[in-house]
């Protein structure tokens, strides 16, 4: 029972550590990246059409980079005019769940859900070396190829970041830019690499939700994106703190879908339960570091 | 000076309101089966008769309520990306409040429900300027994270406890029509309102151009360390604008239950929020130029309805065309340069 919390949890966590994985990048280069939550649903919305369309995993995921893609070019513009980013940011958010919600009309004639025949499965891959190991084997196994890429990638981010000169470079942008134009670090290019790479983070985290249900639905990412932006916040460049906040936040998820089944609480009230403890969370994260700081 | 910037911000809205149709009709010449009749309509809809027109001019109420609480908050430097909530909360509050006040006095009625919508409101967000004063809460993420969950506990009480049993939705009772705004161009939506509307536009550039507290709330926005060093209580400016910045967001989606709805329906005011900060952003931040800026995506908004109903179009084109808009404003520099202005001449 315990395992399969934890692995419910798990599951629920993932498109956050997705998502907040490619937030990290930009938080590193100094730019919050607030346009998580369209690239996501724009995402999710293209990794199920190109599914249908061609039944393979492989092609609707190149889609979701390139649709992904095109936002973070139109963050990185914003950014080269000076215009404020939280707005160009916002702009994405709006425009994503306009399009997504005029393509869904247009091309399937829908308005709230569509479930595709043709996507293909993603079977839950069971790993035969844990298959001995009673606890480990319900936590860590049984999960599909999705979200073994997470587990990956975060591994690969962590070296990313902390191991490789273009990890350097990038938080040294993001430390302070003119430091590092004199060292000779091309601040553009940091910036623009970071913010395409979180543009394929979150075209991951819009795929995870989708594809496995082989649905989407209006509104799909219901503001994940934003509370992945916290766990990137409250992490900063500590990879597994920013993954540790989305379990958590994964745990809320869970719990409010889990006590929807099992109790009578009404279900908006259950709704609220991710916003209200990540605000939590935020302000004991910021009443812990102060008190720390005196 | 001031005739001098108007007439620059005139050229970017023009310039806004071109590529505004240039975009939509884009987006229907290629979806459309019949993209003349459809463009024609979207273009040309809200001003084609009478019903459609005070339909426009009511539907940027709520719009110019919400632009006038996101130029207040943005004059003080925060972010409240919690208006959608505010609104929706306070909204919800004064419809409450308003169905135990049948046969009150009209006089007393009206202005009693507005101020109970502009507190609920106001403390929404400022309750996110308190996280923000004592534990430097990031206010941008906290309103928008407490504004989505005020929404659902206000979606929680419409569909149980105060849900209308006779209504086929999520739906409040109707309030009476005696405290409802008086219609001004019957058919057609438009009410009394807007007159409230427009007298609130005038007082909040008054309040912002020439009053202590306006002067106060500019030099927090534009730098809260100068602010502070030069005697200005930066958190009690930051928490008063937040205050008023929710309350008119509260406002708005109030006057449009009382001209329009006549109930508080679940989600009625999906994107008054998130438009309102485009509003007020196409608007510059100054309070009188947040009208024709909300009339636009008014006009937006019903264009892309008639249209849908002369023609085969989607009516989410507006939302598509109002992002673009959103976007294409954050860089207004690229606005400047492709009018033939030199980028940063006039500072901002």
């Amino acid at each position: 029972m315990v395992a399969d919390i934890i692995h419910s949890v798990i599951s629920a966590a993932v498109p956050m550590i997705f998502a907040a994985l490619g937030g990290t990048f930009t938080h590193l280069v100094g730019k919050l990246n607030i346009a998580l939550e369209g690239m996501m649903l724009t995402s999710s919305f293209v990794a199920i059409y190109v599914a249908d369309k061609t039944s393979n995993l492989f092609l609707s995921l190149i889609a979701c980079f390139g649709a992904c893609s095109v936002y973070a070019v139109l963050l990185i513009i914003a950014i080269k005019l000076k215009a404020n980013i939280f707005v160009a940011g916002l702009a994405i958010n709006l425009f994503s769940s306009g399009l997504t919600s005029f393509l869904m009309a247009h091309l399937f004639g829908s308005k709230g859900t569509i479930v595709s025949q043709n996507a293909p499965i993603l079977n839950k891959i069971e790993l035969p070396v844990l298959s001995h190991i009673p606890f480990l084997e319900k936590i860590l196994s049984g999960y599909n190829i999705l979200e073994y890429t997470a587990f990956v990638l975060i591994f690969v981010c962590y070296v990313l970041i902390n191991k490789t000169v273009i990890g350097y470079k990038i938080r040294a942008v993001g430390k302070d830019m003119n430091t590092a134009r004199n060292l000779g670090i091309d601040v553009d290019k940091m910036t623009i690499t970071s913010f395409l790479l979180s543009g394929i983070f979150s075209a991951l985290s819009g795929a995870v939700l989708s594809l496995p249900m082989r649905s989407f639905v209006t509104g799909m990412s219901n503001n994940r994106g934003w509370i992945a932006l916290v766990a990137v916040i409250i992490g900063g460049e500590r990879i597994f703190v920013v993954v540790l906040f989305c379990l958590i936040f994964g745990l809320f998820t869970f719990l409010s879908n889990f006590l929807q089944l099992i109790s009578k609480i009404p279900v908006e009230l259950l709704m609220t339960i991710p916003y209200i403890f990540t605000v939590l969370m935020m302000v004991l994260y910021a009443y812990s570091t102060r008190k720390k700081a005196g | 000076m001031f005739m001098k910037v108007n007439r620059r911000w005139l050229k970017v809205f023009l310039f806004t309101l071109v590529v505004a149709f240039i975009c939509g009709s884009v987006i229907i010449l290629t979806t459309s089966k019949n993209p003349l009749t459809a463009i024609r309509w979207f273009c040309l809809g809200p001003v084609s008769n009478t019903y459609f027109l005070g339909n426009m001019l009511s539907g940027s109420i709520p719009l110019v309520l919400t632009g006038l609480a996101a130029v207040i908050a943005f004059s003080a430097g925060t972010f409240n990306l919690g208006l959608e909530g505010q609104l929706y909360f306070a909204t919800f509050c004064a419809t409450i409040v308003a169905l135990h006040l049948e046969g009150l006095v009209r006089s007393f009625s009206i202005p009693l429900i507005l101020f109970v919508a502009f507190i609920v409101g106001g403390l929404a967000a400022a309750f996110s300027g308190v996280l923000k004063i004592l534990f430097r809460v990031d206010e941008l993420l906290s309103s928008f994270l407490i504004g989505q969950a005020l929404i659902y506990i206000a979606d929680y009480f419409l569909n149980g406890p105060f849900r209308d049993p006779f209504a086929g939705l999520s739906a409040s009772k109707y309030i009476s029509g005696s405290m409802m705004f008086s219609k001004i161009l019957p058919p057609s939506d438009l009410h009394s309102g807007v007159f409230v509307a427009i007298a609130i536009s005038v007082v909040v550039y008054f309040v912002l151009r020439f009053s202590n507290l306006g002067y106060q709330i500019k030099v927090t926005g534009s730098n809260h360390d100068f602010a502070h060093y030069g005697g200005i209580k930066v958190h009690w400016v930051w928490l008063v604008a937040l205050f008023l910045s929710g309350g008119m967001a509260g406002l708005g989606g109030t006057i449009d239950v009382l001209g329009v709805h006549g109930r508080m329906m679940k989600g009625f005011s999906f994107g008054y929020g998130f438009n309102g900060i485009a509003v007020a952003l196409i608007a510059r931040n100054n309070p009188i130029s947040v009208i024709p800026s909300a009339l636009l995506f008014s006009y937006l908004e019903v264009g892309a309805q008639v249209s849908s109903i002369m023609a085969d179009v989607t009516p989410e084109v507006s939302k598509i065309v109002q992002a673009t808009i959103f976007y294409l404003i954050t860089a207004e520099s690229l606005a400047d340069f492709l009018i033939g202005k030199k980028v940063a001449a006039h500072g901002r």
